[in-house]
């Protein structure tokens, strides 16, 4: 509630509920969990260790790459040779989000807590993936049954505006 | 709001309880409790290494199929719970909470015949009986 002194207008401001993530940093997972891409869109204090030595993101992607074939061998409710491994790992401070594709590339996303699904995003990134990667002539898919490293530099400028467009923050309220 | 099934593990990693319900997959016998106390520490430390205030721990994993809740406690005793995908995230840590406050600590921990000691895993007998009352109470399973 907002009144002026020189005249005797009341505005009630109602805030703009904008859906937002947070996101800090994307991983690419090939077929046997070599990480084939990543990139930070956070500053290093909102990642902790991670923020401190870059060299554990290969570390930390292997660490999810090998939970996700644990969590699936031990489904309650499910035959496991059927199920799929996490989508989502919530903690205190960060939540990671996994989507898997059919041809089993998986894209991880770090974000903040708050960020419950992040379908849409890795969804863009996928088809980021796809167009800007896949279809690239010279970029060498598989040396070997190794997955290498994409060294596009459209594919960056892609995922930063998909987490720009992401990672606004809520528009000011209208007076 | 299902409840698949439940874990306890102490400070050194062995599992000093374990209860399942509801289960439709073959269970892996003896493996699973170790394939999860694996899990679960392992994803603890991913947590706390991505902290940047020293306190970040693991609150719970989704899957298309299934939930698991996870509550470390300052004694370092590890609770693990399996449930259905609509069991909400701050319920199952409310409940693993009320858990072990109420259950683990009443009939585990002031067990005058209990040590928190490395290959202890004899634990009051009167435990399952006091969980499935606790359990039972709550509604989240049905009296049998």
């Amino acid at each position: 509630m907002h009144s002026s002194p020189t005249c005797q207008l009341c505005v009630v401001v109602f805030p703009v509920k904008h859906k937002q993530h947070f996101l800090m940093v994307v991983h690419l997972l090939w077929i046997a969990g070599q990480l084939i891409h990543r990139q930070v869109f956070t500053s290093n204090d909102n990642l902790g260790e991670l923020g401190i030595k870059p060299d554990l993101h290969i570390n930390i992607s292997s660490v999810v790459f090998s939970m996700y074939s644990i969590s699936q061998q031990i489904t309650p409710n499910n035959n496991p040779m059927q199920s799929t491994g996490m989508t989502l790992i919530e903690s205190t401070e960060h939540n990671v989000h996994v989507y898997e594709t059919p041809t089993l590339v998986k894209f991880i996303a770090i974000t903040d807590p708050h960020t419950s699904n992040c379908d849409a995003l890795l969804t863009e990134v996928h088809l980021a993936y796809v167009d800007i990667v896949m279809k690239n002539p010279f970029h060498v898919v598989d040396d070997g049954g190794i997955g290498q490293p994409i060294r596009i530099a459209a594919f960056q400028e892609a995922l930063r505006h998909i987490a720009d467009r992401y990672n606004e923050p809520p528009p000011p309220p209208k007076r | 709001m299902t409840l698949y099934s439940f874990f306890v593990y102490n400070k050194f990693g062995d599992c000093i309880y374990h209860a399942e319900w509801n289960r439709s997959a073959p269970s892996l016998g003896e493996g699973e409790k170790s394939l999860v106390a694996g899990l679960v520490y392992t994803l603890q430390h991913f947590s706390s290494q991505l902290s940047s205030t020293n306190s970040g721990g693991l609150k719970s994993m989704t899957t298309p199929y299934y939930r698991l809740h996870y509550l470390e406690t300052m004694t370092k005793y590890r609770l693990v719970l399996t449930t259905d995908i609509s069991f909400d995230v701050n319920v199952g840590q409310q409940l693993l909470r009320n858990i072990f406050e109420q259950v683990i600590v009443e009939w585990v921990v002031k067990d005058p015949g209990y040590k928190h000691e490395e290959g202890n895993l004899a634990v009051s007998p009167f435990l399952p009986q006091k969980l499935k009352e606790f359990l039972t109470r709550e509604k989240l399973l049905t009296a049998s």
